[in-house]
């Protein structure tokens, strides 16, 4: 999938987490960035979303970027050890992700919305995964 | 097999892939250390008003906003003007028997309007969020602590502020307290939020009374800053009262006379 389809979807996330819904687009955005790119431009992705998101929601410039930086590096950590690119991945990482996210931010209903963004994570890794295989495809 | 990390490849990668955490982190924790420095205030206010119609728009197309008018909210609505009215008028008592006795002046307060441009909710329009964020902020003299309102009913209180953008948390919101009385029995309690839009009253003492559909309103604790809820506004309707004659205290539940999520302009007052 384009980096500017990303970056769209990213900066849409962005606005939608800021100003309409408690749901963690952003880190479902990042952590399918992650999985898919696995290279090191994902920190820039979430350093800046990170920010934009600390702007919107009035909350200490750096805090967001800091949890998100940290969350990107677990990930490409794991690379080495597990298939990331997998729906079960997807899947822990979205529940693991939600949950430390909500106590970072000290949100509530954190374990309901760890499940209810389980479907969002899934959806839109089967959707990029199909876009890049089809993009081998044709390039191939 | 080698593992694919033991090679000079994956070494050199997993080494690339730490210094740019590393380099990142020192970059957030900078961020987070220079937050509160003036020249982070300027760029965060310019940054706020190049997003702020980017908000509003985000919030105008998301926002159903639906009218609302029945028969029964018609009928409460003017129940509600009535015991309004009756309330203005002991606030002009109030008001001369305060001037025949030359009481140190009240500060001077006003209302600002202010466009929510944020309301954060699981469905939006449909849950009730716990905090909104409005289109004011520090230059426009929102402080933190600042009541919130819509005609004489609490929504309320600033909880964070930046240049151009407050946080507000609402009345429904958990970890919310606020000293109330009720109208008509004139009963002493603690409003706190449950979430999801619910509110009770407690600490009511047994020998006070709580009657269904009464209304309950804010007692009044500002400070000697000025911060703080007014007295008077209108947090919601008694809709259920639990007493237990063991029990030391009474409590009931509370509903909020307005329908936030329909909501597209709050005031807050402010000196």
């Amino acid at each position: 999938m384009s980096t500017w389809i990303f970056a769209a979807l990213l900066l849409l996330a962005i606005f939608f987490e800021g100003s309409v819904t408690t749901l963690p687009l952003t880190l479902l955005i990042l952590l399918i960035l992650t999985v898919i790119r696995r290279d090191e431009m994902v920190f820039v992705a979430a350093f800046v979303a990170g920010l934009l998101l600390d702007v919107l929601l009035l909350r200490v410039w750096g805090q967001t970027s800091l949890f998100f930086i940290i969350f990107v590096f677990v990930i490409l950590l794991y690379e080495r050890k597990f298939e990331i690119a997998s729906l079960p991945f997807i899947i822990f990482s979205t529940v693991f992700g939600t949950l430390s996210y909500f106590l970072f931010s000290q949100q509530t209903q954190a374990i309901f919305h760890a499940f209810a963004s389980i479907p969002l994570s899934a959806l839109f890794f089967v959707i990029t995964r199909r876009g890049v295989l089809n993009r081998k495809e044709n390039v191939g | 097999m080698i593992a694919e990390w033991y090679t000079i490849d994956g070494m050199q990668k997993r080494r690339s892939l730490i210094s740019v955490f590393v380099v990142f982190l020192i970059v957030c924790i900078a961020t987070i250390v220079l937050f509160r420095q003036p020249l982070f205030h300027s760029l965060g206010g310019i940054t706020e008003l190049l997003f702020l119609p980017f908000q509003k728009i985000t919030r105008r197309v998301t926002n159903d906003e639906l009218p609302t008018s029945k028969e029964a909210l018609q009928i409460e609505n003017r129940q509600l003007q009535t015991q309004l009215a009756k309330l203005k008028l002991l606030e002009e008592d109030n008001k001369a028997l305060l001037d025949q006795f030359k009481n140190s002046p009240v500060a001077v307060k006003k209302l600002l309007p202010a466009e929510i441009v944020g309301m954060r909710s699981f469905i939006p329009g449909v849950s009730i969020p716990d905090e909104i964020v409005v289109d004011l902020g520090g230059v426009d003299d929102v402080r933190v602590g600042d009541a919130a309102l819509v005609k004489d009913i609490l929504v309320g209180r600033v909880i964070r502020t930046s240049s151009h953008l407050s946080a507000i948390q609402l009345v429904t919101a958990e970890n919310i307290s606020i000293t109330a009385k009720t109208l008509n029995t004139h009963a002493l309690g603690v409003v706190r939020g449950k979430g999801s839009g619910e509110i009770a009253i407690e600490n009511v003492v047994l020998s006070d009374k709580l009657e269904k559909g009464d209304i309950v309103i804010t007692k009044g604790d500002i400070d000697a800053s000025g911060v703080g809820y007014p007295q008077d506004l209108i947090i919601g309707k008694i809709i259920s009262v639990n007493k237990k004659p063991s029990a030391i205290f009474q409590t009931a539940n509370i509903q909020s006379l307005l329908d936030v999520t329909k909501l597209r302009i709050v005031f807050i007052l402010t000196e």
